[in-house]
């Protein structure tokens, strides 16, 4: 990360509410309110948002404004063992976080246990019509899956966008090339 | 499994507040093609009260499902799955061996008696006239079935194979998958296989027969069966089986290791193979990458 784009993510493009710099250690890093969950540091209420285990926190770091302003509804796909779910949901509404993988769900639903807002679902993102009676309209979604076709999955899901709602941030992993500029 | 209702309701319509096993029910087999306003719908269905106690509601449904699902499908264990792709093999071969049976005891009572599991299912659907007929109908009829509980276990087996070693499932296929797995005796001793071993599982005998001196070394054992070996031009099949053993190792490693899904070892066996067999329209075999 240069230096001049580390300080245009300090000024630039808006952070939701419920997203912003606090000190840590001297530093100012990206913070989010909630409880811990997995030994990140913690100041007050906020603790660390760390941008290199975050693609939703790189992001943001590198200021890409994702057009959330805070409290939204969030469709979450590929949500893992919850690490960026969580920040999420500490600045949103409410966080349907789907997540296909066992393992990893155990871990989500430990996750979840400490946030009335956070929803985990063991289901497959490519067929969205197994979660469509639990889902309801939401006004973003973050996808962050690991498999092929992820922009056939991200249609497939868009049915779940309600019709003014701008955002949606198909995060490409490793599993295809990367569009992003990482740090 | 069972339920599938209308496309119109919600994970709550027509269930108890506090029913847990009914939620999860509702939560895993229930579809809907278009999401709808779901909490408001739960308020004036009267499943809660307010919106606010329809994401209490949803919390303690999803987190108990969610929970209860993924707890099942970790125990998914690759013993059971050992039992089942040993049980599909013995079905089939059995079913086959009786359909022989079937087809030269028809031949000598019916005219145009065909061979196989489809010969022995028209004659499973004759009547009988005689008490030799009853008799020969009757292993028919059981042949029929154990081709059709062949089939169940193979669906089975490829529904648990992914559970079990989803990247190896991915890779070799399910029922491959199962079949390696079922020769190494787990996925635990297959995982600490060297690459080597992996690539001539289920050739032991003409293993043995090598290192008795008596024979060429084995190129490939099951994995044989896989389009990246048998596909391959016979020059380059060695080297197409080496690297699809070596892929297959890493796959079983992270399976057994780590258990989550790489798609990047995919795209690393494609292209591989690919490289491999590009070898044949430079008209060469002489490199090996």
């Amino acid at each position: 990360m240069s230096d001049d784009n580390d300080g245009a993510s300090r000024d630039s493009p808006p952070l939701p509410a419920g997203v912003t710099y606090r000190g840590f250690d001297g530093e100012s890093r990206l913070a989010t309110r909630g409880a811990p969950v997995y030994g990140e540091p913690s100041s007050g209420e906020w603790r660390l948002w760390d941008a290199r285990r975050s693609k939703v926190g790189a992001m943001y770091e590198q200021g890409l404004d994702l057009r959330l302003a805070g409290d939204e509804k969030v469709l979450y796909l590929g949500a893992a063992s919850g690490t960026t779910a969580s920040h999420v949901a500490d600045f949103s509404n409410a966080v349907y976080a789907v997540e296909f993988a066992a393992r990893p769900t155990r871990d989500l639903v430990g996750v979840a246990e400490e946030r009335p807002n956070l929803f985990p679902l063991l289901k497959d993102a490519r067929q969205p019509e197994t979660y469509g009676h639990v889902v309801e309209p939401v006004d973003a979604i973050v996808q962050d899956v690991a498999t092929r076709g992820q922009a056939r999955v991200a249609r497939a899901n868009r049915r779940f966008l309600r019709d003014n709602s701008k955002a949606c941030s198909p995060i490409c992993a490793r599993a295809t090339k990367s569009s992003i500029p990482g740090p | 499994m069972t339920e599938r209702t209308s496309e119109h309701e919600g994970w709550f319509d027509g269930l108890d507040r506090g029913d847990t096993e009914a939620a999860r029910n509702a939560i895993e087999s229930r579809a809907a093609d278009m999401p709808r306003e779901w909490p408001a719908l739960a308020v004036e269905s009267g499943f809660v009260a307010s919106e606010a106690k329809y994401y209490d509601a949803l919390g303690a449904a999803t987190r108990g499902t969610a929970r209860a699902a993924a707890t099942e499908r970790e125990r998914a264990d690759d013993q059971q799955l050992i039992h089942a792709v040993r049980a599909m093999d013995d079905a089939d071969r059995t079913a086959n061996e009786l359909a022989e049976r079937v087809a030269e005891w028809a031949g000598s009572r019916f005219e145009a008696a065909e061979p196989g599991i489809e010969g022995a299912r028209t004659v499973a659907e004759r009547d009988p006239r005689e008490p030799a007929d009853e008799r020969l109908i009757d292993l028919a009829a059981r042949v029929v079935a154990l081709d059709e509980e062949a089939i169940r276990l193979r669906a089975f087996v490829e529904r648990v194979a992914g559970d079990v070693a989803p990247n190896l499932a991915a890779l070799a296929g399910p029922v491959l998958a199962a079949r390696l797995i079922a020769l190494a005796g787990g996925l635990k001793p297959l995982a600490r296989k060297p690459s080597g071993t992996l690539q001539v599982l289920g050739a032991e005998e003409a293993l043995f027969a090598h290192l008795r001196g008596q024979a060429p070394s084995p190129k490939h054992g099951i994995i044989y069966t896989h389009e990246y070996v048998r596909g391959t031009s016979r020059e380059h099949r060695g080297s197409a089986a080496r690297a699809l053993a070596g892929k297959l190792t890493i796959a079983a490693r992270v399976d057994y290791y780590s258990g989550d899904r790489r798609p990047e070892l995919d795209d690393e066996l494609d292209a591989r193979i690919e490289r491999i067999r590009a070898r044949d329209e430079r008209g060469g075999g002489e490199s090996r990458s």
